[in-house]
């Protein structure tokens, strides 16, 4: 710098600076958040989201995993465990869940820090989400299905034509922005909304013309031409569990995650239903990651999962389809196929080796069970099954490790993920300094796993305002 | 403890206004150094106090030494030495 500057000119300059990037980011902002009512390629009404991404999450035509329609074939059946169920034999499985049960007992007996009884008896409470099955534990049912709680799905419950008055109606704007309050009321982190996409069902779902709600026969699900709007739910997991993964506390997180999915998405099929529309989950209808992509809640990271800007990858997925006309949201992008191409974090931490070190995706699927079509880092879903079996218990290692998966109390965290979107290719160094700073997670021999019961956790163990402040 | 935190900031602030008005003269880079310096104890006191809500104690003794204490004294010092004329 010049000496000939003068304090008046060095703040003129600073001044005029500062003034060009605030113009530039609320420029940057409309940019990105301001959506004037207008029409999607299918002629749905494009939604102005409540809650709004940061400004450097953009929103973009389409979702940044790169697809080929020409080879999609979606996944055969709903769920990993029926899959292994259907190739790995049951001498296998018993196997593994003698192992397991002896893994259990050997921590109970050893008082081993996150695997005591407390821990296990912790983990059994939350264990109470019987949507997804529970393919790890050596007792669990393997009947992943919504359908067995009807009741609980129509009890005390009077749509509208109860009364003999019409459904509610309202523009497509207007039902978005009251489904989006009830699902956060119900225990959602974000709602986004979509259309459905009927190449992604599962084999076994097909839309019927005749068909006036979805209902399952011998052919499978049946749905109806009317239900083609998607309401996809994301719920975030409690990170002082998590963190503390592959133990019973770990575990415990984990069922704590789908536990409170699991409420939401039934408090929301009766909140649909009370408005006189058909509710269905999609779980066991469609891969949900697909639809959540699309409504713009993520993008797919190396974990073969999707990681939300604000909750990282410390969420899990639900959704229902919905013959209720909704404004959609359009798929967002921060950045993070460059950044999982460095970081790795979640495949150098899988303790099953399950995650592909590969340095970039790939078209071809590691096994029959995972849908093609979509260029992403395919897991080997058996290894990861296979080690959740013999230790009866859940892992969300790769969730947890994500530099993405933050809560948002340090303004640390901003910047670093400001970064990691604006410069992607720094993942590798972001996520050394993660390490660093000790975001990892808490291993079994580390003091603080058994420390947890001696914190201060808000209810639940999340933080309820992420993200919305 | 971001009331406290400003108080702090103002009153030291203050008084260094105050300072170079009669003893100091301070050039631009030493208000830009020393600008800077509160910046970083700003966020490392942000950092310390995120860490205790999330529960990273680690993260935040780690800004505390960081950001706090380290680079506020390095940039203290340069500001002290090559900026501020007694």
């Amino acid at each position: 710098m010049s000496k000939k500057m003068s304090r008046r000119d060095f703040l003129k300059g600073v001044g005029t600076m500062m003034g060009a990037v605030a113009a530039g980011s609320v420029t940057g902002v409309s940019k990105v958040n301001a959506q004037s009512p207008r029409l999607d390629a299918n002629g749905l009404t494009i939604r102005k989201r409540k809650y709004k991404y940061p400004w450097w999450v953009k929103n973009v035509d389409k979702i940044t995993t790169e697809t080929n329609p020409d080879i999609t074939t979606p996944p055969p059946m709903l769920h990993v465990a029926n899959y292994m169920g259907a190739v790995i034999s049951d001498e296998d499985l018993d196997e593994w869940n003698s192992e397991a049960k002896e893994y259990v007992k050997e921590g109970v007996v050893n008082n081993t820090p996150g695997r005591s009884l407390p821990d296990l008896a912790l983990h059994y409470a939350l264990h109470a989400d019987m949507t997804l099955g529970s393919q790890g534990s050596f007792d669990a049912p393997r009947s992943p299905n919504i359908e067995g709680h009807n009741d609980l799905l129509s009890y005390n419950l009077h749509p509208p034509q109860d009364f003999d008055l019409e459904p509610w109606q309202a523009s497509p704007e207007e039902a978005s922005k009251i489904v989006e309050a009830a699902g956060i009321q119900c225990g959602t982190s974000m709602v986004g909304f979509t259309k459905l996409n009927t190449g992604w069902l599962y084999p076994y779902a097909n839309v019927n013309p005749d068909a006036k709600e979805v209902f399952r026969n011998e052919n499978g699900f049946n749905i109806p031409e009317s239900h083609k709007y998607m309401i996809m739910m994301i719920t975030q997991g409690p990170r002082d569990l998590l963190i503390r993964n592959q133990s019973e506390l770990g575990a415990a997180g984990d069922r704590a995650t789908y536990s409170r999915a699991f409420n939401s998405v039934v408090q929301m099929i009766r909140f649909i239903k009370g408005l006189g529309y058909g509710a269905y989950h999609v779980n066991p209808i469609a891969p949900i990651i697909p639809f959540a992509l699309e409504a713009g809640l993520g993008e797919m990271g190396r974990m073969n999962r999707m990681i939300n800007p604000i909750f990282g990858g410390n969420v899990r997925i639900t959704g229902i389809i919905t013959d209720l006309p909704v404004a959609t949201d359009k798929p967002i992008d921060f950045g993070l196929q460059e950044f999982c191409k460095t970081c790795k974090i979640c495949a150098s931490e899988c303790p099953a080796g399950a995650l592909s070190l590969d340095d970039e995706p790939y078209w071809v699927p590691a096994n029959a069970f995972q849908a093609s079509g979509k260029k992403v880092y395919y897991e080997d879903n058996e290894s990861c099954l296979k080690y959740i079996s013999k230790r009866g218990n859940y892992c969300s290692t790769c969730l947890s490790v994500c530099p993405w998966s933050k809560q948002d109390k340090a303004a640390l965290h901003e910047i670093a993920k400001v970064t990691s979107a604006m410069v992607p290719s720094a993942g590798n160094f972001l996520t050394d300094m993660d390490q660093a700073f000790g975001y990892g997670l808490i291993k079994e021999d580390d003091p603080e796993m058994a420390e947890w019961w001696d914190l201060d956790i808000p209810e639940e163990g999340i933080d309820s305002y992420q993200g919305k402040a | 403890m971001n009331l406290i935190l400003g108080i702090v900031i103002g009153a030291g602030g203050y008084w260094l206004v105050e300072k170079s008005k009669r003893d100091w003269q301070v050039t631009w880079l030493g208000w830009l150094l020393l600008a800077l310096s509160a910046a970083s104890i700003v966020f490392g006191v942000d950092l310390l106090v995120g860490s205790v809500i999330e529960n990273e104690m680690q993260a935040g003794w780690m800004g505390l030494g960081l950001f706090t204490v380290l680079l506020p004294t390095i940039l203290g010092t340069l500001a002290w030495r090559f900026s501020i004329k007694r």
